[in-house]
């Protein structure tokens, strides 16, 4: 009987594991001298960064600058290219995520992820912001309605899918999308939340959407967004880092980076005087 | 910069330019109408302020243009900025050549050149030249140590300024007959004192253009 | 004649020669069933299904083979389906792309083209003989479940490769790991593809004839398989049974059994298109 009781308390996951595990106290990210290649390609060259809680920081610069490899070092899905290789240490509250004894799948959970196009997985709303839970051992009914409403709310498309949550995800619109795929990630409730140009496939009502939302996200997570769109990074971001080449030339303030940059190379990209 | 955007931006600083010789060309036509008595050279910079007017409204809108259109940021916002009160300044600077040309149309005096000496006319006619001629190079060159010799000639016109008063109570007491004269003469006097004031102004919103340094208000050596 | 006039005339001409070869096949195709129909439907009552097969014409049925068939069927379905689709799923997903997994891809792709009688000899030396199973509907299952693995192997792989990487990312991104990413999303997305795969690869099976002739499966077997190791018989050996006998009675017979064998392919096949336009709306 002994036996059997502790093999259970093993397996069963607590209410209160998962709500300590997902206290979302932001975090604050340490970057030291990354440097990735593929292969033989260095595509960045020794990046050192550091990035406040609570804070928009938004990664600027021409395309294959790196700043899309950069931004995935932060939740190791780098790992399924061929040839990466990464070097140097990447902080989560003190704790560098790429030591051999991280569990990948654990980083995850703190660090969620957005992408360029919505991704939505072809199954009903609440299955897709349920995922998350699912996949973690999550089987209290209650306690994943909740969850999935909460998110569904913060991701401000509740209101439009409330009456019928087993609709297809893939019968929503590209902006609704792209809001639901937010909500299953804010579902399991990580620190930091890493958008590689989010709104680039949305037309502009729900491009401003997304933008208020990520406003309001910002008072309880961290939030790093790869944007092409340089207003956007002006209107929403905190913190603006200015990519070139697999360098980081400029990071600062993003008032300062707009009204008086300290590099010549960020003020011609900026005022879109690039060569 | 997209061409188009660039272009614009060419156009908008020539208009700055044009505004520039605009206003000190009125100024030096007013001073020298006053000093001969010129009446139809009065006349002349009375009549070319509507045109410095209409170029005031066009650079105006020229610069809400390129704002709405071309999101400007960095040193294109400043340069914008630094056109719109550019612009302001020397509409007034303009003003006052304006208000000159008015005294001498109005008044039938020619004024005696002693007076003019006594009150170091010409040396304040003069400073003010050279101011006009270090922010033209200034405006031109993008050279912030051209605006910067402005701030220390303005000094010598609060100087004079300052001691005109005394030196008119003396002249007056000397020769009562010339109170009309002398009231003629310190109006323009205070009107070249704010000139230079005017021109120091357009000083600091060049060297914000290009520095991004805040001056104003600051105590300059 | 210029170009353009020159053009339209290639048009018409190709047009026309496509109608042309597309008629022809639909053509024979019609002869052929309409023959069969004409020999076979009047012979078609319950009692040909359930009647066993026997000297008189008028009194063979097809029930032993029917019976067999269906038995090959099942068994080779629960053989080949899971060997098949993890077969499948793990070259796709958890071998790494390099010359031997290159070397692998081909020989599965050419594996599906060996004649199905080699098949056959296999079975019967490794299935009959060596693990001693006899001529069993069991050593049949297993040899039509190689014949078919390949199929069901090429099938799985390319329903997986369609599964696009932006679900994978979105799985992983949510600290999913492998397995769950493929128990949870991949299958299920390309379930449909898979299924289709699987569907035509049986209905191949169902009328596959040689290789069950070489492992032992005789055309006179007076009952149907109670268990996996009975003799047996298929519908398309009791219908080259029939065919050779000069009795016309038993041309009625074999036209009868084709119809009842045409009828289940059909069927199968009617399935898997269905499962296939499910499956495609899905990523609309």
């Amino acid at each position: 009987m002994a036996k059997e009781m502790e093999i259970t308390k093993e397996k069963k996951i607590t209410m209160q594991q998962v709500e300590d595990s997902s206290s979302n106290s932001a975090s604050k990210i340490e970057i030291k001298d990354v440097k990735v290649w593929y292969d033989d390609f260095m595509a960045i060259k020794g990046i050192d960064m550091s990035i406040k809680p609570n804070t928009v920081t938004a990664f600027i610069g021409p395309s294959g600058c790196g700043k899309s490899t950069f931004l995935r070092l932060f939740n190791r899905m780098n790992d399924y290219v061929d040839g990466f290789k990464m070097e140097g240490k990447i902080k989560l509250n003190g704790k560098n995520i790429y030591k051999n004894k991280v569990n990948v799948e654990e980083l995850r959970k703190q660090v969620g992820m957005v992408f360029q196009k919505p991704n939505p997985f072809p199954k009903s709303i609440f299955e897709n912001v349920a995922y998350g839970l699912k996949i973690q051992g999550i089987k209290d009914k209650k306690f994943i309605n909740e969850r999935v409403e909460k998110a569904l709310k913060q991701a401000d498309l509740w209101d439009e899918v409330k009456d019928n949550l087993k609709k297809s995800a893939l019968a929503l619109s590209g902006g609704q999308q792209q809001r639901l795929c937010i909500a299953r990630t804010l579902a399991v409730e990580p620190s930091i939340i890493l958008m590689d140009e989010p709104t680039s496939a949305l037309d502009p009502i729900s491009t401003a959407k997304i933008e208020d939302l990520i406003f309001e996200l910002k008072e309880k997570y961290t939030i790093i967004i790869v944007t092409h769109n340089m207003q956007q990074a002006s209107r929403i971001s905190d913190y603006t880092a200015f990519f070139y080449i697999g360098e980081l030339i400029e990071f600062d303030k993003t008032k300062t980076i707009f009204t008086n940059p300290e590099k010549q190379q960020t003020e011609n990209y900026i005022t879109g005087r690039f060569g | 910069m997209v061409l188009n955007a660039e272009h614009q931006r060419e156009l908008l600083n020539e208009s700055g330019l044009k505004m520039l010789s605009l206003c000190i060309s009125q100024i030096e036509k007013a001073t020298e109408a006053f000093i001969t008595h010129d009446s139809d050279l009065a006349e002349e910079v009375i009549n070319t302020e509507t045109r410095v007017n209409a170029l005031d409204l066009k650079i105006e809108n020229d610069c809400e243009k390129f704002l709405a259109l071309y999101n400007p940021v960095a040193i294109d916002l400043r340069f914008i900025m630094a056109v719109l009160k550019i612009n302001f300044d020397l509409e007034r600077i303009a003003d006052h050549a304006y208000g000159i040309s008015r005294y001498i149309v109005d008044q039938d005096k020619k004024i005696a050149p002693h007076l003019l000496k006594s009150l170091e006319f010409e040396k304040m006619y003069n400073t003010i030249m050279s101011m006009f001629e270090n922010i033209t190079v200034a405006y031109q060159e993008k050279d912030v140590k051209s605006a910067r010799k402005v701030f220390k000639k303005d000094k010598i016109l609060d100087k004079i300024n300052a001691n005109s008063f005394a030196v008119i109570e003396k002249e007056i007491k000397k020769d009562p007959t010339i109170i009309d004269q002398t009231l003629l003469i310190f109006g323009v006097i205070k009107k070249f004192e704010r000139v230079g004031d005017l021109i120091k102004n357009v000083a600091e919103e060049i060297i914000f253009y290009i520095d991004a340094e805040v001056v104003k208000h600051k105590n300059k050596k | 004649m210029n170009s353009i006039q020159k053009n339209r005339l290639k048009d018409q001409l190709f047009k026309i020669w496509g109608i042309a070869c597309t008629l022809l096949g639909l053509v024979l195709l019609t002869v052929f069933i309409g023959d069969i129909l004409i020999d076979g439907i009047k012979r078609i009552d319950w009692a040909f299904i359930t009647d066993l097969p026997s000297r008189k014409a008028e009194k063979s049925g097809i029930y032993t083979a029917l019976m067999g068939s269906i038995w090959i069927l099942i068994l080779t379905t629960l053989i080949a389906f899971p060997i098949g689709v993890a077969a499948g799923v793990y070259l796709e997903e958890y071998s790494k792309k390099n010359r031997l997994s290159t070397l692998l891809e081909i020989n599965i792709s050419n594996l599906a083209g060996v004649p199905s009688i080699i098949y056959g000899l296999l079975g019967l030396e490794v299935f009959v003989r060596i693990m001693n199973l006899g001529a069993s509907v069991l050593a049949g299952a297993l040899t039509l479940s190689l014949l078919i693995l390949p199929i069901i192997i090429v099938a799985t792989r390319e329903a997986v490769k369609a599964v696009p990487k932006s679900i994978r990312d979105a799985s992983y991104a949510l600290g999913a790991s492998k397995w769950q990413t493929i128990w949870n999303q991949i299958i299920p997305a390309s379930g449909g593809g898979i299924l289709t795969g699987v569907i035509l690869a049986l209905s191949r099976a169902v009328g596959e004839t040689a290789p069950l002739i070489v492992v032992g499966a005789l055309a006179y077997v007076p009952f149907a398989p109670s268990n996996p190791m009975d003799e047996f018989s298929v519908l398309p050996i009791q219908i080259f049974n029939w065919i050779s006998r000069p009795q016309h009675g038993f041309i009625e017979n074999a036209a009868a059994a084709i119809i009842i064998l045409l009828l289940i392919t059909f069927i199968m096949n009617g399935i898997a298109v269905y499962f296939r336009n499910k499956w495609q709306k899905k990523w609309k």
